[in-house]
């Protein structure tokens, strides 16, 4: 303990290097490109999908952007307002250093709570009047002021926990130790239990992953992952008997129940499962064209959450096999640069952001994937940049601003040594 | 390190990826065929229902009773009820693109026009309607009203469902629009793609008061119909619910036959076709019945009702034998349907004429004397007697009780059958004629409770006549299982004197006495038929009963008897003889005076108030009484016939039903034999008309002549 005291941060000794705000063209187009890429096709594939009734949601109609709504569809108008303020926090998130941002990682994730345990006080506490958190579905997991703005707190947990979790582990190896794990477990578990009763299956899911990935790069023994992810696993049994409630069993089921010749089942539970492979089945290899397709042509939505969890179903409708390997391979580039970044970082927190980042994009993607396809059960997860939505636009897009981020301040010492030239 | 478990970490990631493109060339290209088979099931179509019209119910001639006549709904799109500001816009979009709307006008001209045409299909409506603009929008919110409160429930369940089925629905704006109008407003609206006039159907009736309660009525589908719907599971003609029903008499029934398929409009959105299957309409039934007799008959027993001193109901019951078919089955009096409409109350609370019951077959009787034909049967084929066995009248059955079981010509003016007929005493035949109660008491002691139940059994009395009504009471046998459940003793004594002359427990319907008739007539008891299909099948409800054969020794002396009831001098109805008008035909009968309770019309009722304060209140029943109190509800401690009709007597004297049952046969069949010729039998029943041979026989009497009269109503 005493030599903590001793260490400073890297950030402090020699100051991150200032590239600039436009340095991130040289580097981060591998990035940009991508997600330019999957926002565009988000935009153009709701665009598809947005007709009468389809997304109408509470208030629609005195909405300010009404006679843009009228032209482009109303949720189309909605997310292109999501990514355009996605990208103006993005630039907001690359002014300050990621280290200065750092210094607030605790506060960050302590205000998400905050805003998680009101959620939670609205159920059990006191009624919270419903402009401010209104239920919807069942669930609580807006704040809200009216009909002007709504968050979804729960998709900034992401963020929180990832910057917590960096910050935490930056300078240790505590977490090599039994003793050590419980910490960030801690930080995990308190928001997944608040976060469970709400309830939001999909976003709870995927703090796990990131805990477990951040704590795998960042060095914790084998050993320890693989006790807890076992014990995890033989825990699951018992969780799906009593910690789910029929839904969320039936969601599960449905995964196992694919190949069932009950017909009910289909019609019911397996319905939106099934419509999905048909409309991927339908788009084949190279797809059925923009906008075309029965999915999309019939009077009726016939893929319930067609422009948000199963918008992947709708792409593949549309571009066939073609399409979803090159969604995958869009994520694929992110991934590189991601871990490109991480590598040539040297600073450990921007390291484990990075890291975290990634993770909490790239799986996000492909387990929205794996449930369009069947291979996960349905939570509720989105694709990021391409689904319909805001609190998840905009966290991903400010994730995406943090990896720049660490990306435009490498330390020096990773710079080229100068004159070191080959032809010499 | 850090870079190593990085690596790991993208080769995992990696693999998930290979395993997600593997699964996406499984949906997509190798298994892709198995998924567009499904394709049909799950492509979106709008399917509805054409609702078929009801098959007629015809009578016997052929003549249309009751029948379905057109009256149209007009219904509009729920987006347009709803006045979602949506779906002018895209419905401006996709006409424009279908080219219905021209393409150089702007989308937002386009929407102007539609809306402009909208606000004038408003008012065409309302003018049709005859309502306000106000009144028609007070309507559209019930429907959305209606819908909203679907959609809640079903999203309780289902939180992701964002549109439900009833939202792509059209609705009834305007319901039952008679053909003209509705003619009208389709050429008026046709143009214009939210509104539809469908084709729909009212139930009509002729004026038919006399078979009202024959016919029963329809009436809306329930949960409990639904549930014993026998076409379950026949999506086109099963019961839904909104559908209509038959819910009483023939209605109900032949319901099934009645019904019709459904048509089905499928709308495939996905190929833009529209697809119909006409509905087919209900097959028509065919009453038994004559509707001209039956109306002739009503008349006849109005006659005989007035005419009676204490005037309440009557019925009458005609089966052609050698079919069974119920040719007449008369109630009196009976209602209209704007009386049933509007005051419902009054008919119910009319306790004497008591219009609503179905007297031919909902209301049973002492059967009487009528009984005694039964039981001189069932004491010959039991050996009990012989047809040449004779039995004193001694006036009273019992010596030292002469003021109880005695005789009715003793009851009358003091003299016995022995002194009147013979004084060697009566054999079978003498006893129907003379309609000797000392006789019977006799044959029924000898039978035995158990044989003389055996004996009502068989001619159909506690059992479905077979017209497969629900309305059709079994009347009562009193059997020893009958008397433990229902009277908590066992057969005395003098039980089986009483109901061996169709008096005590023993009761029947008209329709039952007049199978009683034709059973004997025939030798066979055999259900009635009431309904017949198309092709002439009947139509018969659930426990559809079997034939029972009676032996034909046994029934010769009571057929022999029951010709000289009628056509000889001395006998109990003389006044049921044929005219010469029908000279080729003589008419056999019996006839009954059948003791009967006065009606109590009201009772006293002593109720007890949650105060403890206690009042007398007269009222028709409990239930009604109850009606009369808001909640606490008092407490009933005390319940007296208040008024009866009709009076009792001196001394307590009971009043009768008059009786009369018999059938018809030509002239020259053999005395015993089976009857010849036409052979109708024929109930007659005179609520508290005293003697059956005056007042029933003669209607029984004018009834046949109706029947065998050359120019007369023939079956």
């Amino acid at each position: 303990m005493a030599t903590r005291g001793m260490v400073r941060e890297p950030s402090a000794m020699l100051g991150p290097a200032r590239h600039g705000l436009f340095e991130f063209t040289g580097l981060g187009w591998g990035l940009a490109l991508p997600v330019f890429l999957l926002s565009l096709l988000g935009l153009f594939c709701i665009h598809a999908t947005d007709r009468l009734g389809a997304a109408a949601g509470p208030g629609e109609t005195e909405w300010i952007f009404a006679e843009w709504a009228a032209v482009l569809g109303p949720a189309t108008v909605r997310q292109l307002a999501f990514i355009l303020t996605g990208v103006g926090l993005m630039i907001v998130t690359l002014l300050p250093s990621y280290t200065r941002i750092g210094k607030h990682a605790y506060l960050f994730y302590g205000v998400v709570m905050a805003a998680l345990v009101a959620l939670i006080i609205d159920r059990y506490v006191w009624d919270v009047p419903d402009w401010l958190i209104p239920v919807r579905r069942n669930t609580r997991r807006w704040l809200t002021l009216g009909n002007y703005f709504s968050i979804q707190p729960s998709e900034f947990m992401k963020l929180g926990l990832i910057l917590a979790l960096a910050r935490y582990l930056r300078y240790r190896d505590s977490y090599r130790t039994w003793a050590g794990l419980v910490p960030p477990f801690l930080f995990t578990v308190a928001p997944m239990l608040l976060i469970l009763k709400q309830p939001d299956l999909g976003t709870l899911l995927m703090l796990l992953p990131v805990l477990f990935c951040m704590l795998f790069v960042a060095g914790a023994r084998k050993r320890h992952l693989v006790t807890v992810m076992l014990a995890g696993a033989a825990l699951l049994p018992a969780f799906y008997a009593w910690g789910m409630s029929d839904y969320q069993r039936d969601r599960i089921r449905v995964v196992f129940m694919q190949s069932s010749t009950d017909e009910r089942w289909h019609m019911d539970k397996g319905y939106q499962l099934r419509q999905a492979k048909i409309a991927l089945a339908l788009g084949g290899v190279t797809g059925e064209g923009y906008g075309r397709g029965l999915f999309l042509e019939a009077n009726t939505q016939l893929l319930p959450e067609e422009n948000n969890d199963f918008i992947f179903a709708i792409i593949g409708h549309q571009f066939g096999l073609i399409g979803c390997l090159t969604l995958i391979a869009l994520y694929a580039v992110i991934v590189i640069c991601g871990v490109e970044i991480a590598t040539k970082t040297n600073d450990p927190f921007g390291r484990l952001l990075a890291v975290g980042v990634i993770v909490m994009i790239v799986l996000q993607a492909l387990l929205n994937v794996c449930e369009n396809i069947g291979m996960a059960p349905i939570t509720g997860i989105t694709l990021p940049f391409v689904s319909a939505g805001g609190s998840s636009v905009w966290a991903n897009f400010i994730a995406l601003g943090l990896l720049v981020n660490v990306a435009q301040r490498r330390p020096m010492m990773m710079m080229r040594k100068p004159f070191e030239h080959r032809d010499g | 390190m850090f870079e190593r478990r990085l690596w790991f970490f993208i080769c995992g990631l990696g693999l998930l990826a290979v395993l997600i493109g593997a699964r996406l060339v499984d949906i997509q290209v190798i298994r892709a065929g198995q998924y567009h088979e499904l394709v049909p099931r799950i492509t979106p179509r709008e399917s509805r229902f054409v609702r078929p019209a009801r098959g007629a119910i015809l009578d016997r001639k052929g003549r249309t009773l009751v029948s379905d006549e057109p009256a149209s709904d007009l219904t509009m799109y729920y987006a347009v009820i709803e006045r979602n500001p949506n779906y002018l816009r895209t419905l401006a979009r996709r006409m424009r693109r279908s080219g219905e709307i021209p393409a150089e006008v702007e989308l937002d001209e386009a929407i102007e026009m539609l809306r402009d045409s909208l606000l004038q299909t408003r008012q065409i409506v309302a003018d049709a309607a005859g309502v306000s603009i106000s009144m028609l929008s007070e309507r559209e919110e019930a429907i959305v009203k209606r819908v909203q409160a679907v959609k809640e429930f079903i999203r309780e369940k289902s939180p992701t469902v964002s549109t439900i089925r009833e939202e792509s629905r059209w609705h009834a704006v305007l319901e039952d629009i008679p053909p003209k109008l509705a003619a009208e407003l389709q050429l008026r609206l046709g143009n214009q793609p939210w509104v539809r006039v469908q084709p729909g159907a009212r139930r009509v009736r002729r004026e038919a008061d006399e078979l009202t309660h024959i016919l029963g009525r329809i009436g809306a589908v329930d949960d409990k119909r639904i549930a014993a719907d026998p076409l379950a599971g026949d999506d086109l003609r099963e019961l839904r619910p909104g559908d209509f029903c038959g819910i009483s008499g023939v209605e109900r029934v032949a319901d099934t036959i009645l019904r019709g398929v459904r048509g089905r409009v499928v709308q495939d959105f996905a190929q833009g076709t529209e697809e119909r299957v006409e509905p087919e309409p209900g097959r028509d039934v065919m009453l038994t019945i004559d509707a001209d007799l039956q109306k002739q008959i009503y008349e006849l027993l109005a006659e005989g009702v007035k005419n009676s001193l204490h005037p309440a109901g009557a019925a009458a019951v005609v089966i052609d034998v050698e079919s069974r078919d119920v040719i007449a089955a008369v109630t009196y009096p009976t209602y209209s349907s704007a009386e049933f409409r509007d005051n419902y109350d009054d008919l119910l609370r009319d306790r004497i004429r008591n219009p609503l019951r179905n007297r031919a077959l909902q209301t049973s009787y002492p059967p009487g004397s009528t009984c005694k034909a039964i039981a001189a049967v069932e004491a010959l084929d039991a050996g009990v007697v012989s047809p040449e066995t004779r039995i004193h009248c001694t006036g009273a059955l019992l010596p030292n009780r002469p003021n109880m079981f005695r005789c009715w010509i003793f009851n009358q003016s003091r003299v016995t059958h022995d002194d009147t007929d013979t004084a060697a005493g009566q054999r079978t035949e003498d006893a129907i004629r003379n309609s000797c109660n000392i006789y019977f008491y006799r044959v029924g002691q000898m039978l035995g409770p158990e044989r003389l139940c055996a004996g009502f059994d068989r001619f159909g009395l506690g059992r479905r006549a077979g017209t497969g009504l629900i309305e059709e009471t079994l009347g009562v046998v009193p059997t020893d299982a009958w008397l433990q459940r229902f009277m908590r003793r066992h057969a005395e004594k003098a039980d089986v004197w009483n109901w061996a002359i169709g008096q005590g427990e023993v009761t029947a319907t008209p329709l039952q006495v007049a199978n009683v008739a034709a059973t004997i007539a025939s030798g066979v008891w055999r259900p009635v038929v009431l309904v017949r299909d198309a092709d002439g099948t009947p139509i018969v409800g659930d426990d559809h009963p079997a034939d029972v054969p009676i032996s034909a020794r046994a029934l010769q002396p009571v057929r022999v008897g029951m010709w000289r009831v009628v056509n000889e001098q001395g006998g109990t109805a003389p006044g049921a003889r044929l005219s010469d008008e029908v000279e080729r035909y003589v008419m056999c009968g019996k006839t009954g005076s059948a003791q009967a309770q006065p009606l109590i019309l009201n009772y006293r009722f002593v109720v007890e108030h949650a105060d403890g304060r206690r009042e007398e209140v007269v009222e028709i029943s409990r239930d009604e009484l109850l009606k009369r109190f808001p909640e606490p509800k008092p407490r009933i401690v005390g319940q007296f016939a208040n008024d009866r009709y009709p009076p009792l007597g001196e001394g307590g004297k009971l009043p009768a039903h008059a009786w009369f049952m018999g059938y018809t046969q030509t002239r020259d069949t053999p005395k015993g034999a089976t009857p010849r010729g036409r052979v109708y039998a024929i109930s007659v029943l005179i609520e508290f008309g005293a003697a059956g041979g005056r007042v029933a026989g003669p209607i029984a009497k004018s009834i046949a002549e109706l029947l065998l009269a050359p120019s007369g109503a023939k079956g």
